[in-house]
């Protein structure tokens, strides 16, 4: 009995002088290692990407729970600390209780550095308090990039694709729309572009991508047509001397079928066929293909009445000098296109560029009219738009009002943002901001988000503030409330 | 006397014990559920989108309760990659669902229910959603239709025209669903 017992242990132990015989192991199934012609078999053979990870069963998560965070790490799946940037972190409060939307947008911004296959919230409840933990995987980086059929080494480089760069499927979808785009604009409207990729390695470490090219014959236009009109040939000579990209012998270019849509329509609207009704055809036999543009003329329309109205610079019988149209004759777009311009001029002549002349149109199809009303207007004032309502109370002087925001001109150009910030704090009253950016977030709920129009006197006036903001410039915010303190 | 000592030293025999205690168990409360081209969905996001339909789930038996919640957290999360897509989507063609637009919703929805807008909320309410969640809902199904009129799609066709919709979104993208259906 002693003896077996020894006999146990020893085995156990595993080392040293054993008086057990080591059992032998069964050989081990000979390891057949791929060849890299069977390699890019498997992978050219896929028709997708290889996740960046698996799809698992949703286990229940509970964030209600948290207490007081102690401090915040970004881990490895070892266990290993990951050096992340601190603005990743931000939205983590040491101090503060557990925020589970806090800990959702540090994800995102773990995610956005594009580092991180995954990323995982942990909590570790310790004394007084809790540990918050990301546990990130890193993202496996492409081994192979393999090249079937017509495939060549630019494609591979315009998509971004190189071994030992990270694996980044979303990129790759990117760059497959613009590589079908580029075979597109010459003509191979055939081309087949498909990219796939599979795991290299069992722990999911790397990536074989395969690029599969197969370009198909050049397919050119025969013949570019407008049909159905009364003014088709004179259409036809438009289109002819518009445009040298969607002619006989060119290729299709959709934006160029979009820009002749408008170039029709815009000289139909000057022969007073305010209704007509418009669409292209491509058709295809073999490799060549007929553009046709179906055209319904309509109605042709007259002047009706004709106005002007707003914060008229001159007097109004100066701007109605600037349209000469006369009630009953034909409309023509052309003719009032210039009119506006020159009415534009007056404005500018009496010092006020920044005037906005806006024509307003109403057709009247039984009488077969139009009316036309020029809107001069002045640049919008103070206003503010709720995009998304919040709950709970409303922000007051006094808070301390935490938010993500983005700014622009009128004219759409960005001069700020948070975005990829930490977000921006500040207590209203404190006149710490431009006064109309604090009236904007006066009222708002969190969770709220509001559009938030500026009139250069509540923002950066005259001055402006260079070189993003220019002088007198209105300004737009879109501002999302996360917090009120 | 000797108990006189044990009262004294317990603070001391408390703190080393508290010193030397283990930390409890990391737990994960939330990870990464799906991705819609830019955007991360997270998994606290699909449960509280999915929370009203496990609610709804009638099944006793256990094993079929739980295909039935891993269903509707499959379908929640779907919905929520559909409504990242169809939001940027709106925001390229400038299209957006203003506040006013919702409550205007709302009242339309509440009088051909004869009820009320807090009678809707009410209703929400017991099937799980607060009225944030409803009102995200309604915003989003507005953003999809003006999405869809842009499109001169055929709007009896509702659920086809979305479908579409959906698919040409994704097409666009890279997606990716981390929850097995």
């Amino acid at each position: 009995m002693k003896k077996l017992a020894l006999v146990l242990l020893c085995a156990a132990c595993g080392g040293g002088a054993s008086v057990a015989r080591p059992v032998p192991l069964p050989p081990s199934p000979a390891v057949h290692a791929p060849t890299e012609a069977e390699r890019r078999a498997a992978v050219c053979g896929r028709d997708e990407l290889a996740p960046l990870a698996a799809p698992r069963v949703a286990s229940s998560v509970a964030t209600t729970e948290g207490g007081r965070v102690l401090d915040a790490a970004v881990i490895d799946p070892a266990g290993q600390p990951v050096e992340a940037r601190s603005e990743a972190l931000a939205p983590i409060n040491a101090g503060a209780p557990f925020d589970a939307a806090a800990a959702r947008e540090a994800t995102r911004r773990l995610w956005q550095t594009g580092r991180f296959a995954d990323v995982g919230v942990e909590i570790s409840p310790d004394r007084g308090g809790v540990h918050v933990i990301f546990r990130v995987t890193p993202r496996p980086t492409v081994a192979r990039v393999f090249l079937a059929g017509d495939a060549s080494n630019d494609d591979a480089i315009g998509i971004g694709l190189a071994p030992s760069k990270p694996y980044d499927p979303a990129a790759i979808v990117t760059g497959k729309r613009q590589l079908r785009e580029s075979y597109d604009s010459y003509g191979l409207i055939d081309a087949k572009t498909p990219i796939s990729s599979a795991f290299a390695a069992a722990d999911r470490s790397s990536v074989d991508v395969c690029i599969r090219v197969k370009r198909g014959a050049v397919v050119k236009i025969e013949s570019v047509a407008a049909h159905g009109s009364a003014y088709d040939r004179e259409l036809d000579a438009l289109l002819a001397s518009e445009d040298t990209a969607n002619v006989r012998g060119g290729v299709v270019h959709d934006e160029v079928l979009e820009r002749d849509d408008l170039l029709l329509a815009a000289a139909l609207y000057d022969r007073g066929l305010l209704s007509n009704r418009l669409h292209h055809e491509v058709v295809r036999h073999g490799d060549a293909i007929d553009v046709t543009f179906e055209i319904v003329d309509g109605p042709v329309y007259h002047y009706g009445k004709i106005a002007v109205r707003g914060q008229l610079a001159a007097p109004k019988a100066e701007y109605e000098k600037l349209l000469p149209f006369k009630r009953g004759a034909v409309f023509d777009r052309s003719e009032v296109v210039k009119a506006l311009d020159a009415i534009r001029a007056l404005d500018t002549s009496r010092g006020r560029p920044d005037l906005e002349v806006e024509p307003l149109t109403e057709l009247d199809a039984a009488a077969g009219t139009v009316s036309l009303v020029v809107d001069v207007k002045g640049p919008p004032g103070f206003s503010t738009v709720d995009l998304k309502r919040g709950s709970g109370r409303a922000a007051k002087s006094g808070d301390t009002a935490t938010l993500q925001y983005k700014g622009t001109l009128l004219d759409g150009t960005v001069f700020d943002s948070s975005a990829g910030r930490a977000p921006f704090s500040f207590k209203l009253g404190s006149g710490t901001v431009i006064q109309g950016f604090e009236r904007g977030v006066l009222g708002m709920k969190v969770g709220g988000k509001r559009r938030v129009t500026i009139p250069p006197d509540l923002g950066y006036g005259q001055r402006g503030a260079p070189p993003k903001i220019p002088s007198n410039a209105t300004l737009v915010f879109e501002i999302e409330l996360l917090s009120i303190q | 006397m000797a108990l006189r000592r044990t009262l004294v030293a317990l603070p001391q025999l408390l703190g080393l014990v508290l010193f030397f205690a283990r930390p409890a168990e990391a737990r994960t409360v939330d990870r990464i559920a799906a991705i819609a081209g830019p955007h991360v969905i997270m998994l606290s996001e699909v449960q509280r989108e999915a929370a009203p339909y496990i609610r709804g789930i009638q099944e006793k038996d256990p094993l079929a309760r739980a295909r039935a919640e891993t269903k509707a957290l499959h379908e929640a999360c779907e919905r929520l990659i559909d409504a990242a897509l169809e939001a940027d989507e709106a925001e390229r063609v400038h299209l957006e669902v203003t506040a006013q637009e919702v409550d205007g919703a709302l009242d339309m929805l509440a009088k051909s229910r004869a009820t009320t807008r807090e009678g809707l909320f009410a209703a929400a309410a017991e099937g799980g959603m607060n009225e944030t969640a409803y009102r995200d809902g309604i915003r989003r199904e507005l953003l999809e239709a003006k999405l869809l009129q842009l499109r001169r799609a055929d709007l009896t066709k509702w659920e086809q025209v979305r479908a579409a919709l959906a698919a040409e979104l994704r097409a666009k993208v890279y997606v990716e669903d981390r929850i097995s259906s």
